[in-house]
């Protein structure tokens, strides 16, 4: 009888010991691997404007003063696109990337002859240290300046390309 | 525990041991029975003791598991309107239909929209993107020329103008990644459910939800009244718990044994988790329809399935017409037994009447609606091949656990407009070439993909003629001869050698023997004629063989592979000669790639499907950026570009102004292959690249040519798209020069045998020459050519 007793006690605990764990969601861990397509950029103090004898800093254009004074030579953009980079310019001021590369993306996708966005991933590229992607980028922007046999009004923009890409390969070197 | 029955005789002193053995006998008999039934009862309490384990674990580990997975949402791209975009007024409207707006003359709710003639009227939906919020906006967009003129804002506040610059539409929702295969979910948490939803939903199903532990007697015994009262089973009394076990655990086989699991479940249910915790599981896993092979599970769902909105924004004769079909969804399916489901809903307006929920107002208002039903969604995916490119991009760079569980939020390039246009061209078309050349129905097979030109993004995608059901995605995986495809490689290895070839220069299309693996190897021209000496972008435009074997050869083989190579194609192809008249399997995926680099300036944009994940809390787990490598000057480019405008113009792709008004530029290859078992077309304008294949999946020879075949799906496809003429580059190194290819000098304008050619400064050469045979003196002519 006790033997009986003994061994369905024991199947009764083995039942028991295969319950599962209950797992709260609030306990539940997260480790999942985050590959991402490229650096983040790293946190950078902000540097004064050099004068021009001085080295720029590090992964910054070099060429800080715009041909503000002459509008011939400033590239004219779509209200759409001009609204698109102007937040593309904030979100890169505050180092936010990912919103920056989108709305400059999506200035691409309305006007994919526009030089100046180019020109900006270019430069966010640059910031994030990704020196080669940089250069491609530059290169397809005067790609595109090349083929529109207007040096007039790109050549604020024609300018500013060239010295992206020579800051990059002195960087690589 | 029985104890023994034979208490020790030593206790009760001597009198024991005087008991006969006849009673000890019979007192040993009757306890063997007793033992007998204490050993039945306990074995069936442990029996049952551990089914109920084996269930309550059951109920825990399914409960717990259901509630994570949060499924991930796959979206096209978003439509961004804006002054001077191509947008016809009837496409705008097809655009909100596919994002299920309903129509309405007031446009009185986000998801609606109204329009009249060239003016279309519509309030979208606000919705996160990466960048940012795009709010809620009530607009006006008017049209003009095939383009968008303006877009008024009818609601403007605060910050926002009159007229707006840009607006950005929510992306439609194309698939996702679900726990089981051919369930789908829309998750809702509790809070979002309008108060007004649960009344009516414990009103009709369970009156005592909230006080009875998983098991309503009252509900029951409630059922059991109405039904001897009606005569027949008039309701049911299962609890909402019961309701749910049903949904989660069990079949829908019908047995008292099942009905038994299910209370015990039930009852389980109810000591493990708390009512909001069961309501809200209830709500999300109801069953309350059917599209195709596909469940609708679920009251997110179902408002959108039904009616085109999200739960927050039922009304009640809608709330009433949900819980009222909870009962059969089938049975009371609104689209196809529309009175059925009317007179159910008000059945359950007069419940809730009745039971005080409502006053009589809203309840004579409510019983006046209409249904209301919205026109059906897609079942399943609608485009699965374009999903299929998207997973395994994912699968490359994410665990498909993560993908799983954690609500993600995938941005993709695709564009359901060209989509459906390249549906459409590849269905018709390839049955109308089946008929039109008496191939077996249904043995042609096509494949195509669109780009857009500059930025490398991947439009649309097609893998088969059976664009609904997913299958071999000819598109990726198909790797077939490309033929003529092979030939601007070679031109363009040319091409960038600016002091020895341009356009102009004379090659000689004649026979031509050369070893190719050892073998000799004559190719042939597709007419087999030899057309003499004849000039580069005359030799490309009609896809002369020898002419571009003997090109190849000169180049030299290594560096027309290392062209390949450099235009993007990653797979090592064999270097034999036959490779230059495309002797070499690639997919479709790759020929793209292939023709992209072209597009794109000489900078290879590796094709991008997607261009975001973010996570559930919108934050961007990564992105795939826009990339660009130069690997080819553009003026080489440009010169190439020229060439392949001359095929469409004056070589094998010339069909195409039949149907193209020829004003519009645009550039191609034709590809035929050995046997005419593969049919291709590359080609593309300012703004979109398409590639189209046809053949057969057993590889067998078919009537068609690239011209005859995949070039006529191409047409079809880009005469429905608004496309752009090439704009031809403009830069002052390469200038257009009458040429004189026989003297190989530049010469005067309109002299015959001339051309007028696009050329590289470096190419261009200082001398030139007088007309060639001047109509006028023949004899002097003659008397000239002594002196040349």
């Amino acid at each position: 009888m006790f033997r009986f007793v003994f061994v369905t006690l024991v199947i009764f605990l083995t039942a028991c010991a295969q319950t599962p764990q209950y797992t709260d969601r609030s306990t539940r861990e997260h480790a999942r691997p985050r590959p991402t397509p490229y650096n983040t950029p790293a946190q950078r103090a902000p540097l004064p404007r050099p004068a021009p004898s001085v080295r720029p800093p590090q992964n910054q254009p070099d060429y800080q003063q715009d041909f503000a004074n002459d509008p011939r030579k400033e590239e004219v953009l779509s209200a759409p696109q001009t609204m698109l980079l102007n937040q593309a310019q904030m979100h890169l001021a505050k180092n936010e990337s990912y919103q920056a590369a989108s709305l400059l993306e999506r200035a691409i996708r309305i006007n994919p002859q526009a030089v100046k966005p180019y020109r900006l991933l270019a430069e966010l590229r640059l910031q994030q240290g990704n020196k080669q992607a940089a250069i491609e980028l530059a290169r397809k922007g005067l790609a595109l300046i090349a083929k529109k046999g207007d040096p007039v009004s790109y050549s604020a923009e024609k300018i500013r390309l060239e010295r992206l890409v020579a800051q990059a390969q002195r960087m690589q070197a | 525990m029985a104890k023994s029955k034979r208490a020790p005789s030593r206790k009760t002193g001597r009198a024991t041991k005087s008991t006969s053995r006849s009673s000890r006998k019979k007192a040993s008999t009757r306890s063997g029975t007793g033992l007998l039934w204490i050993k039945i009862v306990l074995i069936v309490v442990l029996l049952a003791a551990a089914a109920t384990f084996v269930l309550d674990s059951m109920v825990r580990e399914r409960f717990d598991g259901k509630r994570w997975a949060l499924p991930a949402k796959i979206y096209a791209r978003p439509l961004e309107l804006y002054p001077g975009l191509s947008l016809s007024a009837p496409e705008l409207e097809k655009e909100l239909v596919r994002l299920r707006y309903r129509h309405d003359t007031q446009v009185k709710e986000p998801g609606s929209y109204h329009r009249n003639g060239y003016r279309l009227q519509f309030y979208s939906h606000d919705f996160q993107f990466l960048d940012g919020l795009e709010p809620q906006r009530k607009v006006e967009v008017t049209f003009v020329g095939g383009e968008v003129h303006s877009i008024r804002n009818l609601l403007p506040n605060g910050n926002d103008r009159d007229s707006l610059d840009l607006l950005r539409l929510e992306p439609m929702e194309i698939g996702g990644f679900y726990p089981t295969h051919n369930e789908d979910r829309a998750l809702i948490s509790l809070d979002q459910v309008p108060p007004l939803f649960i009344e009516t939903l414990l009103t009709v199903e369970d009156r005592d939800f909230f006080e009875h532990k998983g098991i309503s007697w009252r509900g029951i015994a409630r059922a059991m009244w109405a039904n001897v009262k009606a005569g027949h089973i008039a309701q049911g009394g299962s609890s909402l718990t019961q309701q749910l076990v049903k949904n989660l655990y069990l079949s829908d086989q019908r047995s008292y044994l099942r009905k038994a699991v299910e209370a015990v479940m039930a009852l389980l249910l109810e000591y493990h988790y708390d009512k909001n915790e069961i309501l809200e599981a209830y709500l999300n896993e109801i069953y309350l329809g059917q599209n195709g092979d596909k469940s609708i599970n679920g009251l997110g769902l179902a408002s959108s399935y039904y009616f085109g909105r999200s739960v927050e924004q039922l009304k009640l004769e809608q709330i009433a017409l949900l819980v009222g079909i909870i009962k059969g969804p089938s049975y009371y399916d609104p689209r196809r037994f529309p009175e059925r489901a009317l007179n159910r809903r008000n059945q359950v307006l007069d419940v809730l009447k009745e039971q005080g929920v409502i006053n009589d107002e809203r309840y004579q208002w409510a019983r006046k609606q209409a249904l209301n039903i919205v026109s059906k969604p897609y079942s399943n995916s609608p485009y699965p091949a374009y999903i299929d490119l998207v997973k395994r991009q994912l699968r490359r760079d994410y665990n498909e656990k993560d993908l799983r569980n954690e609500g993600l939020r995938i941005f993709t390039t695709l564009n359901p407009a060209l989509q459906e246009r390249a549906e459409n061209a590849v269905v018709n078309k390839v049955k109308a070439l089946e008929s039109a050349y008496k191939m077996p129905a249904g043995s042609l097979q096509g494949a195509v993909m669109i780009t857009s030109a500059d930025g490398g993004e991947v439009l649309a995608l097609i893998g088969g003629r059976d664009v609904r059901n997913p299958g071999f995605n000819r598109a990726l995986d198909a790797a077939r001869p490309i033929g003529s495809l092979m030939k601007p490689a070679i031109y363009l290895t040319a091409l960038e050698n600016y002091s020895r070839y341009h356009l102009g220069s004379l090659i000689d299309d004649s026979p031509i023997q050369i070893k190719s693996n050892n073998k000799p190897w004559s190719p042939q021209n597709y007419d087999h004629k030899s057309h003499g000496r004849v000039t580069l972008m005359e030799a490309l435009a009609h896809s002369y063989n020898q002419a571009a074997t003997r090109l190849g050869m000169e180049v030299g083989l290594t560096k027309v592979l290392d062209t390949v190579k450099r235009l993007g194609v990653e797979r090592d192809l064999p270097p034999y000669p036959a490779i230059l008249l495309g002797g070499t399997d690639l997919t479709l995926i790759e020929v793209t790639t292939f023709y992209q680099t072209i597009t794109s300036d000489g900078f290879n944009t590796p094709l991008r499907a997607i261009l975001e994940v973010l996570d559930a809390k919108n934050q961007a787990l990564g992105r795939y950026p826009l990339t660009v490598g130069q690997r080819f000057q553009p003026q080489a480019i440009a010169l190439l570009t020229e060439a392949l405008k001359s095929v469409m113009r004056e070589g094998t792709g010339q069909g195409v102004y039949a149907v193209l008004p020829r004003n519009i530029d645009v550039a191609g290859k034709t590809g035929t292959t050995n046997g005419m078992r593969d049919s291709w077309f590359a080609g593309f304008s300012e703004d979109y690249l398409t590639v189209v294949w046809l053949g057969r999946d057993d590889n067998a020879p078919t009537p068609l040519t690239g011209a005859s075949g995949a070039l006529r799906v191409w047409t079809d496809i880009m005469s429905r798209m608004p496309i752009h003429s090439l704009q031809p580059y403009q830069g002052d190194d390469i200038r257009r020069v009458w040429y004189d290819p026989y003297s190989g000098l530049r010469t005067g304008n309109g002299c015959p045998g001339a051309v007028y050619i696009p050329m590289h400064i470096a190419s261009i050469p200082n001398q030139s020459t007088d007309c060639r045979g001047s109509q006028n003196s023949p004899l002097l002519d003659k008397i000239r050519t002594w002196f040349h």
